[in-house]
């Protein structure tokens, strides 16, 4: 195995366990999501020749944890609560987003994308940095080394989505 | 930058800063962000050490980094068998295809996998079995944990997010573009019009700085390589595609390039039947 992962884990382990707490909420579920996005390191090695470990990292970490939110048996929403979601969703993409509102948006992404979603993968993880962590679109560009463009565009569709759980 | 000191640095920049793998642009950005909530630099750096001898000394790296290589190599156990008879399969895929191999000498015969510097055609059948000394386009598909290697002819979809890379081993200048069933003509490396094609880097495999998201344009998406090995005009490559993204043949004819250039194109199907509709 040509990756030393000792040393890669005491460098970055820390933070991509960091990561999954945030995720999953659940240590257990946080540790074992961890060893997972380092076996995927290991298996795409050949992706660390192009861009820093740390946000590679950070972006499996959040893929891997949000296939495993994902997976988890959802609990039914009111449907009541889906307009004040959408709502709030709507002001943390405009930049004013208080916890609360990303604590919302987060609940609302597990909803908006389902396991057989074309949207589901990397568009998840934009518009989770994007809503939950509160990067700005520049930002999240630069991390997922996308053009902001492809970025908003992604999260056009995202805001549709929305409007179609409005209209339910 | 978008300049916003009303929202919380997010973590995930602190993690970046803490590393020290911010580019220096951005790094100021944090640190003055930072400034503006009343934090420091070395407060967080202080707060992210000390997480990470709690953490490390709960999960220390030596026993971890183990039960991380034992869960790998449970992984890739996993999937063996299926590599094996991929493989098994494939060989004499790739040994037909290596026969198939025609070269022609006419210039502009349809449906060329590659075409020299003289405008000879090399048609390649079987698989990914072009000799390393050419140059090659490399297209990926961006999926949660992994990139999926696309090739000639691959189903996409609208929305897909796809990553352009080229290898040239002898180097040269060229250009990366696309044309389009909507008859467009997108320009992926260097992104402007004008002035002269950049050189490629002389290396097996070099991915484009960003990726790029395919659009609803219908039938397909047909990425093109231009090289020649001195430098020339980025129009001459783009002129060439927006005359053949006009043909009905757009999707299997060659670029009407001047002596003197390579081609080689990769194309997605993107015919309704594959795709998935997007919400």
């Amino acid at each position: 195995m040509a990756l030393d992962v000792e040393s890669h884990y005491l460098r970055y382990g820390p933070m991509v366990l960091r990561r999954c707490r945030t995720l999953l909420r659940d240590p257990a579920k946080a540790e074992d999501a961890m060893q997972d996005v380092f076996v995927s390191l290991i298996r795409h090695e050949d992706r660390l020749r192009d861009e820093a470990p740390g946000a590679l990292l950070l972006r499996v970490a959040t893929n891997v944890c949000l296939n495993r939110l994902r997976g988890e048996k959802r609990r039914p929403e009111d449907a009541h609560e889906d307009d004040e979601l959408a709502l709030r969703i709507a002001q943390a993409d405009d930049g004013g987003g208080d916890a609360e509102s990303r604590t919302l948006a987060r609940s609302v992404l597990g909803k908006l994308f389902g396991a057989d979603d074309p949207l589901a993968a990397s568009t998840r993880s934009l518009a989770f940095m994007h809503l939950v962590d509160g990067m700005t679109l520049e930002e999240v560009a630069r991390e997922s080394r996308l053009s902001v463009s492809g970025v908003r565009k992604r999260l056009r569709v995202l805001k549709g989505r929305l409007a179609e759980l409005e209209g339910v | 930058m978008q300049q916003d000191n009303k929202r919380h640095v997010p973590d995930w920049l602190l993690e970046r800063l803490a590393l020290g793998e911010l580019d220096a642009e951005t790094a100021a950005d944090v640190r003055r962000r930072l400034a503006a909530e009343g934090r420091t630099p070395d407060e967080i750096a202080a707060l992210v050490a000390a997480s990470n001898r709690e953490i490390l000394e709960q999960l220390p790296a030596t026993p971890t980094a183990a039960a991380i290589k034992r869960r790998a190599e449970r992984a890739a156990a996993a999937a063996r068998p299926a590599r094996k008879r991929a493989f098994l399969w494939s060989a004499p895929l790739a040994l037909a295809g290596v026969a198939a191999m025609v070269l022609v000498a006419r210039p502009w015969q349809p449906q060329c996998d590659f075409r020299g510097p003289d405008g000879e055609c090399i048609i390649v059948k079987g698989g990914d079995i072009l000799p390393a000394t050419l140059p090659r386009i490399y297209l990926y598909r961006h999926g949660a944990t992994r990139d999926e290697r696309l090739r000639d002819g691959a189903r996409a979809t609208r929305g897909d997010l796809v990553q352009l890379a080229y290898g040239s081993h002898g180097g040269g200048y060229g250009v990366l573009l696309s044309i389009d069933g909507a008859r467009k003509v997108t320009m992926h490396w260097p992104e402007k019009q004008d002035g002269d094609a950049p050189a490629l880097k002389a290396a097996g495999e070099t991915r484009l700085p960003s990726a790029y998201e395919l659009d609803d344009a219908p039938a397909f998406e047909r990425f093109f390589l231009v090289r020649a090995a001195t430098p020339f005009s980025i129009a001459t490559a783009v002129d060439a595609a927006r005359a053949l993204a006009a043909q009905p043949s757009a999707r299997k004819q060659s670029l009407a390039l001047p002596p003197g250039f390579e081609q080689i194109s990769l194309a997605l199907d993107k015919t309704p039947a594959a795709s998935k509709e997007m919400p």
